[in-house]
């Protein structure tokens, strides 16, 4: 597959700290992945995992109390530490995002048209006729009936579907390499969500676009993404193929995810795990899952599991080395 | 929107007529009369001056004539004053106020919008501190504090400025009142602008602003300066409002021939058509500035719709 290709993004030992009133509180320890060209990468994990803000990090977006260390070199261009001047040429053009919040996430107080077309001034120098014709074009590839009319409206004026196929056009507009999708129809309406979806799935693939999906929904990942990371308490616990994940899971997180899945509704969330994740402010010895795991042994509460490689993909835990 | 500002100022007539009838009776019952002397005046004069300026009618009807008037724009004759009529002292001392008030009010919001939002940009560094700190102490003065102590330093004791006086509205003369009546409202103006800016930059469409690679001056200008303004622009009717009364402290103190100087001494002189006829005015005008003010927001914010 993919995996023949260099990888467009190599993140390495990034890790993300918050300064705050109790201390420092770590977020994402040390996260490994790579993205190849075309494919699409999902990362789940319940809330608070780290997942935003190991994107976040990745381009320069984090609050202004957090921190990242560690690497994420995009073609082999270094973005951790980059200034924001040269990080600017990079985001919004190379690589885009979109946010989960369509509501929020466009400026209530400019009209559509400037959002995107201040997007092609500034990394493609476009102006103009030329800038509108190129914004009207991208809605009408997120199937967005009437675009030059939608051009001169304010967000308020649209639903969250709309509003989100508007943040994806405003993403692609200057053909990015890179996709970076935060909990994109989380907030958005069943029925619409999967409209969402299909125009995502069908874009990225058509002009090759490597994505990175994130997601609480298991059926997104089903439906969208070729390879997944688990995440679980600012670190990656398990990596593989979607096949291998859903169908030989070798973390007993990703197990629980599974199961924690109603039956008749593949939409469910990723709450039904018992117990808490751990406190991202503190950093205990051991596995981080160990409080929740229904495999734990004396091994787990004593030594941290590394990732590790299995039939396919990857997993922290310890069972397998144990020879279980 | 046209058909909504209309409807406002039409809506502030039952205000207005509040006000007209409120000032009226205050002023009469307030004891004490207009020709009132150190020597009493001979019986004759004072029935003769009584009767010219209807005082000697009953009380509601003064009222009604005086409501009549008001309605066809006349605010009467001055009582103090002889031979000038109330609109035109309002017409004399209106250059000098305006004067005053608009630099007032511009400074505020150049230097207010501009030191808050650098503090917000610079949030918890030394800026942030400075600008912090020197809004408070501007807010925490009171201008009648504020004006004789400033003449004591820069007027008295350097002798840089003059301590009064408008000479035609030079710089020299207008730089210590202008001071005094800026100074609180740039403290003000530059709070809010910092708070409603931290809060704005927080928000997810600046975050979706950076994340499209946009230079932090476009960020900041053309994503988060309107709606961290729209907090200003509310603030801006009370604060016509503060600046107008400010100006009846501040003409007085630095002897500034305004409306606002008019108006305290109709007010000692029991001068009745001139004190109302400036409340009926300055009451006008802060209607009609709200009304403009409402039409700004209206203007910056796209989801206020009339
Ligand atoms: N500005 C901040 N200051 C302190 N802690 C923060 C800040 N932003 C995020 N965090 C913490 O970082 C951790 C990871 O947050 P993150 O937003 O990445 O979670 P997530 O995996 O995206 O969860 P969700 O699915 O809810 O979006 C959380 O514990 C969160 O409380
Ligand atoms: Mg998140």
């Amino acid at each position: 597959m993919a995996a023949a290709a260099e990888p467009i993004l190599v993140v390495d030992d990034l890790n993300v700290s918050f300064d705050t009133r109790d201390g420092e509180l770590r977020a994402v320890r040390g996260l490994d992945f790579a993205l190849y060209p075309g494919e699409t990468l999902g990362i789940i994990g319940e809330s608070g995992a780290g997942k935003s803000q190991a994107v976040l990090a990745v381009l320069g977006l984090l609050p202004t109390n957090g921190r990242a260390t560690g690497s994420a070199r995009y073609r082999g261009r270094e973005l951790i530490g980059m200034p924001g001047s040269e990080l600017n040429a990079v985001r919004g053009a190379r690589i885009a995002l979109v946010f989960q919040d369509p509501m929020s996430s466009l400026n209530p107080y400019l009209r559509i048209r400037t959002q995107m077309v201040e997007v092609l001034a500034h990394h493609a120098g476009l102006r103009g006729v030329e800038a509108r014709r190129r914004a009207v074009a991208m809605l009408e590839a997120v199937r967005i009936p009437d675009a030059v009319r939608v051009l001169e409206r304010y967000p308020h004026e649209f639903s969250g579907g709309m509003r989100q196929r508007v943040m994806i056009a405003m993403a692609l507009l200057c053909d990015p390499d890179i996709l970076v999708a935060d909990e994109p129809t989380t907030a958005l309406d069943v029925t619409v969500q999967a409209q969402v979806l299909e125009i995502l799935r069908d874009l990225q693939r058509s002009r090759g676009i490597a994505t990175l999906l994130i997601t609480h929904d298991l059926g997104v990942v089903a439906g969208q993404c070729d390879r997944v990371l688990v995440m679980y308490a600012g670190r990656i616990v398990e990596s593989g193929s979607v096949d291998g994940i859903f169908n030989q899971p070798q973390h007993p997180y990703t197990a629980d995810l599974l199961r924690s899945i109603p039956r008749l509704d593949r939409q469910g969330r990723l709450n039904a795990i018992a117990g808490d994740p751990p406190d991202p402010m503190l950093a205990p010895p051991g596995c981080p899952y160990a409080p929740r795991c229904s495999h734990r042994f004396e091994r787990c509460d004593r030594e941290r599991p590394l990732l590790g490689a299995r039939l396919s993909g990857a997993a922290a835990c310890h069972l397998d080395a144990a020879g279980d | 929107m046209l058909a909504h500002s209309v409807k406002r100022v039409v809506g502030a007539v039952p205000t207005l007529f509040i006000l007209i009838t409120l000032a009226f009776f205050m002023m009469r019952l307030a004891p004490g009369g207009p020709f009132d002397a150190e020597k009493a005046l001979a019986p004759e004069v004072q029935a003769n001056l009584d009767r010219i300026y209807h005082l000697d009618e009953p009380l509601p009807a003064q009222y009604a004539r005086y409501l009549g008037n008001v309605v066809r724009g006349d605010l009467g004759p001055s009582f103090q004053y002889q031979d000038w009529t109330v609109n035109e002292l309002i017409a004399r001392g209106l250059p000098v106020s305006l004067r005053l008030g608009v630099t007032a009010l511009v400074l505020a919001l150049l230097l207010g919008v501009t030191a808050g939002t650098l503090a917000a940009l610079r949030q918890n560094a030394a800026t942030d501190h400075a600008v912090m700190t020197a809004a408070m102490t501007g807010i925490s003065i009171p201008n009648f504090v504020m004006a004789p102590l400033l003449i004591l330093v820069f007027a008295v004791w350097l002798g840089w400025l003059p301590a009064g006086g408008w000479s035609g509205g030079a710089l020299r003369n207008m730089l210590l009142p202008v001071v005094v009546l800026t100074l609180p409202l740039v403290a003000y103006i530059a709070r809010l602008t910092r708070g409603s800016m931290i809060e704005v930059l927080r928000s997810d469409y600046i975050r979706t602003a950076r994340a499209k690679g946009l230079p932090e001056r476009t960020v900041v200008l053309r994503h988060a300066l309107r709606p961290a303004l729209l907090p200003v622009v509310s603030f801006l009717g009370p604060a016509i409002a503060a600046l107008l009364s400010g100006s009846l402290v501040v003409e007085q103190i630095f002897g500034l021939p305004g409306i606002g100087r008019y108006f305290v001494q109709g007010a000692l002189n029991r001068d009745y058509t001139l004190v109302m006829g400036v409340v009926i005015f300055y009451g006008s005008l802060v209607i009609v500035m709200n009304v403009i003010v409402d039409l700004v927001y209206a203007w910056l914010d796209p989801k206020v719709r009339y």
